[in-house]
């Protein structure tokens, strides 16, 4: 029984809409998360299934429950939020305690649940301190311990550490996914950071312009996307706007060659990873290194080329090899690619290469 | 070597002097501060110092001081029944008016916040009213107002009437104040974390809004408390001299047969105590932080 399902789910703001049609599901113990650029509505279907913005049409279930006339006070969900919002006039573990207290927990087991909580985050030491005497990561905790103290059917996290430091955010990142699987808890996890979303999650939803354009595990949404604008939004792909030859291959010069099921003549997209370039190549195509970026293990370079420019990773190690401004042969490796159709906006419109 | 060094640092402290230059220009001279700062204050003192001379003076003519000076119109003023009843009037209405205010106001306010924007308009345009209206014409009109209909009618030149005309008049100052600090405490924001842990609008209210706003609380009832008690055309047109408050008893003293100026020098004195009490008192109550009036941009 999934824990927490969308049907038909429709929202506008005016002219803008910012869920069409939405239908998800998110089976118990499952951490799903919701990853598109600004925009996209993916806070707005958080929104939704919390109960503080009202769905134009459409259902949201929790458990077996229709809860889409429920107020948000009774539908039984924890909530995490961008900017904390701790009550800044109780400690963290009256904060705690505040879900305990609303829901009129007794008092013995409500102080019992705070320390619980406090422990499972690691603050039990500054129970008695005030919101603005922590630092943002502990502000985050005490929130995620407010969030889980209610026992809620399912977790909700809206961009939960946009506001902290790069650090803090990788340790509390994996800390939130480790409570969450000790706990067992369904939750959804709305974030515009890929890394964020493929690190913690059992299965991303990628969302773009009120759409869930695809859901899967994190592998394949990022490996193997399955629709135009997921494979452009993760990876660092480049998009290569190319046509479908008389032999029914695609063909960038005698860089790339590579069979699609498509007629003569139709435009299509090549989505190119930074790693399926090979540079050095025997036959290819010239681009000039335009932007060397070090990335830690590999090193981005920009390479302008015919069709624009071009993402390319090469190890650090062999960086020397690669100046700014020199010239160089590279093709790219076929099965590494995906092609999809540029004439139309479907989903399914992806050829697997070879 | 030396001279390399001098041209060396030479630049650099012209652009320093330089720097300071330009702050001088902008700010004036020292001394032009210093005489403006203290122009203010004499501004601002000196009524203040006079108002404290004529009440214990004797005689004051034609000259910088007063010939002598006596307590007498001090202990006279503070044992006048008159005055100490006109006091206590204004005292309890001006109380009355800033429970009714926060009773009246702050739900509605909160309301707009959380829940129904659309009242906000709504409550803004009343807010307006007595700000546009001279206190005569209000008084003039709310006279009119309860006359007519008998029920209401009974309510004419009664306290009540006069209690209620002041909260209606004074409550612009306080939605101004509590709306200022229910923005900066981000009470939207604080309403949604409430809601989604269970918690009603009634129980956010109290356990959460309150508490995170309550230095705008204390500041608005403050200024409705001080613009109560200085209340005068309202108590003057619906109760006159059946109900003295202490600014009809000041008028009093100004004019008249019996007029006492001094007397209202010492009323004056004590009035501008007492609100300067509650004022260090709220004060001392945030902790030496100065209560917060006018909204400030959210803290991200």
């Amino acid at each position: 029984m999934p824990e927490v399902r969308v049907e038909h789910l429709r929202k506008t703001f005016g002219r803008t809409t910012a869920l069409g049609n939405i239908n998800l599901s998110v089976s118990d113990g499952e951490l799903l998360a919701l990853l598109g650029p600004s925009g996209c509505g993916k806070t707005t279907l958080l929104r939704c299934i919390a109960g503080l913005t009202r769905p134009d049409s459409g259902s949201v279930f929790l458990g077996s429950r229709d809860v889409t006339e429920d107020p948000s006070r009774t539908r039984d969900v924890g909530m995490v939020f961008q900017g904390y919002a701790l009550f800044p006039t109780m400690t963290a573990a009256e904060n705690v305690g505040f879900p305990l207290e609303a829901r009129r927990w007794p008092r013995g087991a409500v102080a019992e649940r705070i320390s619980e909580m406090l422990a499972l985050v690691g603050l039990e030491h500054i129970a008695a301190r005030y919101p603005h005497e922590l630092s943002g990561g502990q502000q985050q905790r005490v929130a995620l311990a407010r969030a889980l103290a209610g026992k809620p059917k399912v977790l909700l996290l809206d961009e939960p550490l946009s506001a902290l430091d790069a650090m803090t955010r990788t340790t509390l990142r994996d800390e939130i996914r480790r409570i969450q699987l000790k706990v067992g808890m369904t939750a959804l996890y709305v974030t515009h950071d890929q890394a964020e979303a493929l690190a913690v999650a059992d299965r991303v939803g990628v969302m773009d312009h009120g759409r869930l354009v695809e859901v899967g595990s994190p592998a394949d949404v990022y490996l193997r996307p399955r629709h135009r604008f997921t494979a452009g939004f993760l990876g660092g792909r480049t998009m290569l706007a190319l046509a479908v030859g008389s032999d029914g291959r695609v063909r960038w010069g005698g860089a790339l060659a590579t069979s699609v099921p498509w007629p003569s003549g139709t435009p299509v997209i090549v989505a190119v990873t930074p790693e399926a370039v090979r540079l050095d190549a025997v036959s290819g195509v010239e681009g000039r290194i335009v932007l060397v970026s070090f990335r830690g293990g590999t090193t981005r370079l920009q390479i302008e080329t015919e069709l624009g420019e071009i993402a390319a990773d090469v190890a650090s190690s062999e960086t020397e090899r690669y100046p700014s401004g020199r010239t160089v042969r590279l093709a790219v490796a076929a099965d590494l690619v995906q092609v999809f159709r540029a004439d139309e906006n479907g989903v399914d419109d992806v050829s697997d290469a070879h | 070597m030396d001279r390399l060094t001098m041209s060396a640092r030479a630049p650099t402290q012209n652009r320093t002097s330089g720097m300071a230059e330009a702050a001088e220009v902008l700010a004036g001279p020292r001394w032009l501060r210093a005489a403006a700062l203290a122009g203010v204050a004499v501004y601002g003192a000196l009524p203040l110092c006079a108002t404290a001379l004529y009440s214990l003076a004797t005689v004051w003519r034609r000259k910088p001081l007063p010939d002598s000076y006596t307590l007498q119109w001090w202990a006279s003023t503070l044992t006048d029944p008159v005055f100490l009843a006109a006091i206590g009037r204004s005292i309890t209405i001006a109380l009355l008016t800033v429970v009714a205010v926060n009773l009246v106001v702050l739900p509605p306010l909160y309301w707009s916040h959380i829940a129904n924007r659309r009242i906000r308009p709504l409550l803004e345009a009343c807010a307006l009213i007595p700000f546009v209206l001279p206190g005569v014409v209000m008084a003039a009109g709310i006279n009119r107002f309860v006359g007519l209909w008998p029920l209401t009618a009974q309510l004419q030149a009664t306290p009540t009437l006069l209690l209620l005309a002041i909260v209606a008049t004074s409550f612009p100052i306080y939605l101004w104040a509590v709306d200022g600090s229910l923005r900066a405490a981000n009470v939207i924001a604080l309403w949604e974390a409430a809601t989604v842990h269970g918690a009603g609008p009634w129980r956010t209210l109290r356990r959460v809004v309150v508490p995170s706003i309550r230095h705008g609380l204390a500041a608005g009832s403050l200024l409705v408390f001080a613009s109560a008690m200085g209340e005068l055309a309202l108590a003057r047109l619906i109760t006159g001299s059946a109900f003295e408050t202490l600014p009809l008893w000041q008028l009093r003293q100004l004019r008249g047969t019996d007029a006492n100026p001094n007397g209202m020098a010492v009323s004056s004195l004590l009035s501008l105590a007492m609100l300067f009490a509650f004022s260090f008192a709220i004060v001392l109550g945030n902790r030496g932080r100065v209560a917060q009036i006018a909204p400030t941009a959210a803290k991200d």
